[in-house]
């Protein structure tokens, strides 16, 4: 990804685009008793776009706006979303296909593998509760929600973004089929092999 | 900021002459590896950066909250955030609409069994008030309310919640500029919800009882006996009530309320006598210390919409 300040507005824009989005809609809404948590999802789409430093940097911004936003720990969830971003940019920077069961497949994982860091750190300041059988078909759900979110999120980010995208600024190239393009050179009967 | 693609950084500094021309007398340096270079070392000290900065924040903000850079954010942020979730309040609520819908079966068969439950108790209620009413005449008490004098409601709409299952907070569009501070109760219509736990000049941070870090010094009636509720991470529908085994004939359906102790300047964040559930399950073990009872919370936490924030007053 090209940084330019123009970009990096962008960039900005949907960070607090879909903070707000999380907080004032995905949060409140509930299907099957599970509210939905995009923030992970957002943070790989990033990466997997943008590379390592721009995935977890914007995995950092996501972190700190979402704990400031709901009081959360803050910190916490800006190292996860952090470690996401940042493995995902390391995937697409290794040579990984990008397309969209990768997409998918990566926003459920992050999901569901930051809400077990955000737990085994609850666990680890001191956690005095009780926890519930239930929290597993909830954890399971809420990366489940990721996923099916994962390409409508993937599809807007990279159109916001289009300009910085080093794959999409470059005009692909056709495979050339040397043998069909000398076929349709030489037609039969016009060949040496025509002459008396 | 940007990265080299990973088939820019793989390629090979190219040495071979082109067709025709000598080899140069000496080998050519590429200035490609010095740009890859300093792109590393920036990738690397904006990384080690954030991560430093990671754990300045966690140490600085540990069992706090987000503290000072989250109120400071929270007072630019709380009026985007509320206009937010006032226009997405329709699409909110069509979505929830479908998952109310699927719960509702369940719903109506255990609420038409409640039903049948309370019509019974309300009888012997209307008897009980009754008699009460005449007891506080003779010993000239004021009748109390739930919410006792000394507080000022103020009515808020929540404007947004917690994605994550372990931290369930709820904002609302009410500050300091409302009166509102940290550690006032929040209360719904149904029974006790949670107390702020940070605040900015037009929205506050709700810290559900449900969230694993609530405690509340509860009571049971009738009987009295005093425990600390605490919650169940991951059901929000079920809390869980501490106590000490001396008073075991606790059963389903008693009810469960805050019991506001007060004592050598201490005293609890919530005023006494509010409801906050009724116990759903009781399995009493003669053999442990300390007994263990599920609540059910009266407050639906899982969609709470309009709340009163308890400011002023006395604690306790």
């Amino acid at each position: 990804m090209i940084i330019t300040s123009n970009s990096a507005a962008r960039i900005a824009g949907l960070i607090l685009l879909f903070t707000i989005l999380q907080v004032a809609f995905f949060s409140q809404v509930e299907l099957l008793g599970t509210s939905m948590w995009i923030l992970p999802a957002c943070a790989v789409i990033f990466g997997l776009l943008g590379g390592s430093l721009v995935g977890a940097t914007v995995g950092f911004a996501f972190g700190f706006l979402g704990d400031a936003l709901t009081d959360g720990p803050l910190g916490s969830a800006c190292l996860i979303f952090m470690a996401v971003g940042y493995l995902a940019g390391t995937y697409r920077e290794r040579g990984g296909e990008v397309d969209r069961p990768t997409v998918m497949v990566a926003a459920g994982l992050a999901t569901l593998g930051s809400n077990l860091l955000l737990g085994i750190y609850t666990v680890l300041v001191g956690f005095d509760g009780y926890v519930s059988a239930s929290l597993v078909p909830d954890l399971i759900l809420q990366a489940f929600y990721g996923v099916l979110l994962a390409i409508p999120l993937y599809g807007l980010v990279r159109r916001v973004l289009r300009p910085a995208l080093i794959s999409e600024s470059t005009p692909r190239r056709r495979p050339v089929d040397i043998d069909r393009w000398a076929d349709e050179l030489e037609p039969p009967g016009n060949g040496p092999e025509a002459l008396p | 900021m940007c990265g080299f693609p990973a088939e820019v950084r793989k390629s090979p500094v190219r040495s071979n002459p082109a067709p025709g021309f000598p080899a140069a007398p000496f080998p050519r340096t590429d200035p490609e590896p010095t740009v890859y270079r300093k792109q590393v070392r920036r990738r690397r000290a904006v990384l080690i950066g954030l991560i430093v900065l990671g754990f300045i924040l966690l140490t600085f903000t540990f069992g706090s909250g987000s503290g000072g850079a989250g109120g400071a954010l929270g007072t630019v942020l709380d009026p985007v955030t509320n206009v937010a979730s006032k226009a997405l309040k329709p699409a909110r609520d069509l979505v929830n609409w479908f998952d109310e819908t699927l719960a509702a079966r369940g719903e109506r068969d255990r609420l038409q069994r409640e039903l049948e439950e309370a019509r019974g108790q309300a009888v012997a209620g209307q008897v009980a008030l009754e008699e009460n009413s005449q007891l506080r005449k003779l010993v000239g008490l004021e009748e109390a309310g739930r919410i006792p004098d000394a507080y000022d409601p103020v009515t808020v709409n929540v404007t947004g919640r917690s994605p994550t299952v372990w931290f369930t907070t709820v904002n609302v569009n009410a500050g300091t500029s409302d009166g509102v501070t940290v550690n006032d109760p929040v209360i719904s219509g149904d029974g006790l919800v949670g107390r702020i736990s940070s605040t900015s000049r037009s929205g506050s941070v709700v810290s559900l009882i449900s969230d694993s870090s609530s405690a509340v010094s509860a009571m049971i009636l009738p009987g009295g006996a005093q425990g600390v509720m605490r919650s169940k991470v991951g059901d929000p529908e079920t809390l869980v009530l501490e106590f000490l085994d001396e008073t075991r004939d606790v059963k389903p359906g008693q009810t469960v309320v805050t019991s506001g102790w007060r004592g050598e300047g201490l005293s609890s964040l919530y005023p006494r006598g509010i409801p906050i559930g009724e116990i759903s399950r009781a399995p009493i073990d003669q053999r442990e210390a300390i007994q263990t009872v599920d609540l059910r919370p009266f407050a639906d936490l899982r969609n709470l919409d309009t709340l009163q924030i308890l400011t002023g007053g006395n604690r306790g």
